[in-house]
């Protein structure tokens, strides 16, 4: 099993975007859990030591954990939705504040029709252009002999690895009416009367953000492509179908699991997402239910009963949408894909037209990657007195360093650096602990209840970030703790919000330490701390690296729950770019997303080197 | 010595027997093998001998010493009971050299200045001492295998576990490891519990096997034995390749028994009272063919054959006599060739009666015994 589709899982696993680990992890485990679950031989190691067993001690505090930082939330937010009083209120949890007054305001403004259209057509069209360029270079990548086939991965990691709202910022750059260097240039080229293209547009926002999740579906179905096995189709050769009938016939129907799964899984992403229809969404009038959202909490006059009712429809519909994605990724082991075996490719040799597929996926490539990281060193050396400039020659000479030290000498962006890292490495340590232990008593464990674990740890992979921040906006102006307006909040929610893609990794791990290696050592004369600190915990170590990195990468990241319950004083880098690109200091915003890349690109490179160093090999 | 009482082990609370209240002894330094079918219960109770798994109820006895007992309340951990166990998937521990798999075992045991010489002993007894600084991942299947072995035997257990040590290597490699555990094996005269579900590992490795069917034991005894004696039609069916015939109308002549099958007069051997109708085992290679001047022998029918498969060392043939198709192994040179007459002869003393299945097996498994009527016997 040691195989490429291993190699790709591993890094992935820590540098993926969650809802990656999500199709990996929710098509493979189910075939997994399946597989293993029998092989786990009865109450075995795990029998009886009575009711003080330490164990349910420790599944106990696990559980409320798991309770407080899940269903509590979510349960006050759907009551909030559904009472007339404000979070905090002294009537607020008594059942006299029952109301459908929140509901019939949402749905009898107007206003729910059109956001709903517009949110579902920035969600289908993302979903659509996205999928179509990303398997395009998965298919380029796996089946062709393009040349430089092989870069594509990296940069699609790379691309992976940058935070939405700097690319978002970057096409501004590129493309605004006013200042876009793309539309500068084709008006002096093609010496055009006006800017040939708009951002601020639906256009504009589907473009922007299907760039973005563009190495999600390359990752994604390059793992269905490289795990068809090609003799399928060789056997439709020698049948003696076509190419074009054994592709239709053949190919096709083995990928469509793969394929319906990715495209729902981008639609949730595109309904989610919040820096594209934030950032371009608003000034071109075009609003989906987060920016509703965000506005209704963060703008006066705020409506915290509005919110929580677009932050639970959304919770809804994305839960209807992963349940079809469950239904459609259950019986993954009927269709040859998936199956975790890789295979050798079988290469269409595209002789010249190879020089084609070459050109259309650099252009790709340059489009998601090159310009977005270009236009921003550009800025990010352009001086802050001048405003934003698109790249021209005449502006080279004023290009300077002095972004870069105003980045040093900035409050805001020391504060938000310092904060970040202090919730990036509180939140992935807290993180990995919890569900390593989680994982541990749903995989390794016969105590009952530890489906309701599993259950728990996972569920906020389908709960929409804004929703989860709506969510604990409402616990903690109601509950009497000192945590709201304080860094403890983001801290809190962090946890909650990354738990899941650990829990994932986590019990991924745990299943491949296989029970007879702890029983070995047992059998060898070792108590069940020292088999545990000697072979259990070293074995586990890459996959908890995996978990701790990817928690601080997005922690780095994390914008749009931020955004609903930080204050002043513990904003976080995203928050802080947000902040920075309202108030107009455009330089000062790309040097420090630049540097913010370097130090992303930093810890993936360091969890690539130590997982390759230290990781297990499968034999 | 191994000694296991009435041991009961039930899963699904108390639904599936998977170990039905069994009794055996290992006799000090012989090997006996649990044979069977995956799901018999072999493995289950291995692992409870080894303490991985805690039984519903009876004894077990380690070297003489109580590590599992429903009656005086005792439960040793896995770690208490020093035995070594060699597992299905060898559970090489992939972070850790060689050397650091197999001195496992010693830490905290042995003196520290000890433990890397009789690592290297135990080795050297695989003939592994030259890779112990290498990685446990970039072994072989039997090299792993080897450092699973050393690795059990390394503290001196009082017993060795095999748990299906040869199941996951290649047919050859299987071979050769099997003569070369067998030989360790007797050169250090351990007491050895083996698990397999292959019956040609189990006959050439044991001085004893117990056949398990669905949580009990159906067959015990030496191998030879238990090959050409099996105690019952199940039994005869899964070791090894059988013919088995009905034989109706059965009477004694002569000391030998003889009855009427389909294949037409057959005499047989049998214990007991003789029955008026029972199962005859005919072994595939005590079936031979003889020339037409012997056509009025006992045991000699007319036949045809059906179909003759050349396997190398013997030709696969099946033959109808009469009607019933006979399973045989040809020597080579005889060369059947297909719808050939031909007559075919089983000599009586290789045909044994078989007990049927639904009759409850009375089987004794005071191993002591056994091995002294095969010695007797031999």
């Amino acid at each position: 099993m040691r195989t490429p589709f291993r190699a790709a899982r591993r890094h992935s696993l820590i540098e993926g975007d969650s809802v990656t680990e999500q199709l990996q992890d929710t098509a493979r485990p189910n075939v997994l859990r399946r597989a293993v679950e029998p092989l786990q031989r009865g109450p075995g190691r795990l029998h009886g030591r009575g009711p003080r067993d330490p164990r349910k001690i420790i599944f106990a505090v696990v559980a409320i954990i798991l309770l407080w930082e899940v269903a509590i939330p979510l349960a006050i937010l759907v009551w909030g939705s559904v009472s007339g009083a404000r979070p905090g209120a002294s009537e607020f949890l008594s059942f006299s504040s029952f109301t459908l007054d929140n509901f019939s305001r949402a749905f009898g403004g107007g206003r729910m029709g059109s956001v709903f259209i517009d949110t579902t057509i920035f969600a289908t069209g993302t979903a659509a252009l996205a999928f179509v360029l990303g398997t395009f270079l998965a298919w380029v990548a796996e089946r062709t002999n393009t040349p430089l086939r092989s870069l594509i991965t990296v940069m699609m990691v790379l691309r992976l690895i940058l935070p939405g709202i700097l690319t978002t910022i970057s096409w501004i750059f590129l493309a605004s009416p006013n200042v876009g260097t793309l539309n500068h240039w084709a008006m002096n080229i093609f010496g055009l009367g006006e800017p040939p293209l708009n951002i601020y547009s639906m256009h504009g926002m589907i473009w922007v953000e299907a760039m973005d999740i563009l190495p999600l579906v390359y990752l994604l179905m390059g793992a269905a492509l490289r795990s068809t096995d090609p003799s399928l189709e060789e056997a439709s050769l020698v049948s003696g179908k076509g190419l074009l009938q054994t592709t239709s016939r053949i190919t096709l129907p083995l990928v469509l699991p793969a394929i319906l799964a990715t495209i729902i899984l981008l639609i949730i992403r595109g309904i989610e997402t919040f820096e594209t229809p934030a950032l371009i969404g608003i000034p071109a009038q075009r609003f989906t239910f987060v920016v509703e959202i965000w506005r209704q909490t963060s703008t006066t006059p705020t409506d915290f009963g509005l919110a929580a009712v677009y932050a639970v429809l959304i919770l809804a519909f994305c839960w209807c949408l992963l349940w079809f994605y469950n239904r459609m990724t259950r019986h993954a082991e009927m269709f040859a894909v998936i199956t975790g075996k890789a295979f050798r490719p079988r290469r269409i040799d595209l002789g010249r037209w190879r020089w084609v597929t070459f050109g259309a996926t650099w252009f790709i490539i340059m489009c998601s990657l090159g310009l977005p990281m270009i236009i921003l060193l550009w800025a990010s050396f352009y001086p802050p007195y001048r405003g934003f400039q698109p790249i021209s020659a005449e502006a080279i000479p004023l290009l300077s360093l002095d972004n870069y030290k105003a980045v040093f000498d900035n409050d805001l962006v020391q504060r938000a650096f310092v904060n970040s890292t202090f919730l990036g490495l509180t939140s992935a340590t807290l993180c990995v602990l919890l569900v390593t232990i989680a994982a541990w008593i749903t995989v390794k464990t016969k105590i009952r209840g530890r489906k309701l674990l599993d259950n728990l740890a996972f569920a906020p992979i389908a709960i929409p970030a804004v929703t989860m921040g709506v969510a604990f906006l409402w616990l903690y102006l109601t509950v009497p703790l000192p945590v709201y307006g304080t860094i403890w909040i983001l801290l809190l929610l962090y946890v909650a919000r990354f738990m899941a893609v650990a829990m994932r990794i986590m019990s991924a791990s745990m299943f491949q330490v296989n029970d007879e290696l702890h029983e070995a050592a047992e059998v060898s004369g070792a108590g069940w701390w020292r088999s545990f600190r000697t072979v259990t915990m070293p074995l586990l170590r890459p996959g908890m690296l995996a978990a701790w990195i990817f928690v601080l990468v997005h922690a780095y990241r994390e914008l749009s729950a931020s955004l609903i319950v930080y204050s002043y004083g513990n904003e976080p880098i995203g928050v802080a770019i947000f902040d920075i690109w309202e108030n107009g200091s455009y330089g000062l915003l790309s040097a420090f997303g630049i540097l913010i890349v370097l130090v992303l690109i930093f810890f993936s490179v360091i969890a690539r080197v130590i997982s390759s160093r230290y990781g297990v090999k499968e034999s | 010595m191994i000694e296991v009482t009435d041991l009961l082990k039930t899963f699904a609370g108390g639904k599936v027997r998977a170990v039905d209240e069994i009794s055996f002894t290992v006799p000090a330094g012989s090997v006996l093998t649990l044979l069977g079918p995956s799901g018999c219960g072999k493995t289950t109770t291995m692992r409870s001998i080894a303490g991985l798994e805690k039984p519903d109820s009876g004894e077990v006895k380690v070297g003489g010493k109580v590590v599992y007992s429903s009656h005086e309340k005792v439960n040793l951990r896995a770690n208490q009971r020093n035995v070594g166990m060699v597992f299905q998937s060898y559970a090489i521990w992939p972070h850790m050299t060689v050397l650091d798999n197999v001195s496992y075992p010693l830490k905290g045991k042995a003196e520290r200045a000890t433990v890397r010489d009789r690592t290297l002993r135990s080795l050297r007894l695989v003939g592994l001492d030259h890779l112990a600084d290498r990685r446990a991942p970039n072994l072989s299947g039997g090299q792993q295998q080897r450092v699973a072995l050393a690795r059990a035997l390394v503290a001196e257990p009082e017993v060795l576990l095999l748990d299906e040590p040869l199941s996951n290597l290649d047919a050859k490699l299987r071979e050769t490891m099997r003569k070369e555990i067998r030989e360790l094996q007797r050169s250090l005269g351990i007491t050895t519990l083996y698990v397999t579900h292959d019956q040609s590992e189990a006959l050439a490795i044991s001085d004893l096997v117990a056949v398990m069917s669905q949580g009990r034991i159906v067959d015990f005894g030496e191998p030879e034995r238990i090959y050409a004696r099996p105690r019952s039609r199940s039994v005869a069916d899964f070791i090894g390749m059988a013919n088995i015939v009905n034989v109706q109308n059965v009477r004694e002549m002569d000391g030998i028994w003889v009855g009427d099958s389909q294949l037409g007069r057959l005499a047989f051997h049998g214990d007991g009272p003789v029955p008026s109708s029972c199962s005859v085992l005919i072994r595939l290679e005590d079936v031979q063919l003889v020339g037409p001047e012997q056509a009025d022998n006992t045991n000699v029918w007319p036949g045809q054959v059906v179909s003759a498969l050349y396997l190398g060392g013997y030709w696969d043939c099946i033959i109808d006599v009469n009607g019933h198709r006979l399973r045989t192994q040809i020597p080579r040179r005889q060369r059947p060739r297909e719808s050939e007459r031909v007559y075919v002869f089983a000599a009586g003393r290789s045909c044994y009666m078989l007990a049927e299945d639904d009759s409850e097996p009375i089987v004794d498994t005071d191993a002591e015994q056994h091995l002294a009527l095969g010695s007797a016997a031999s």
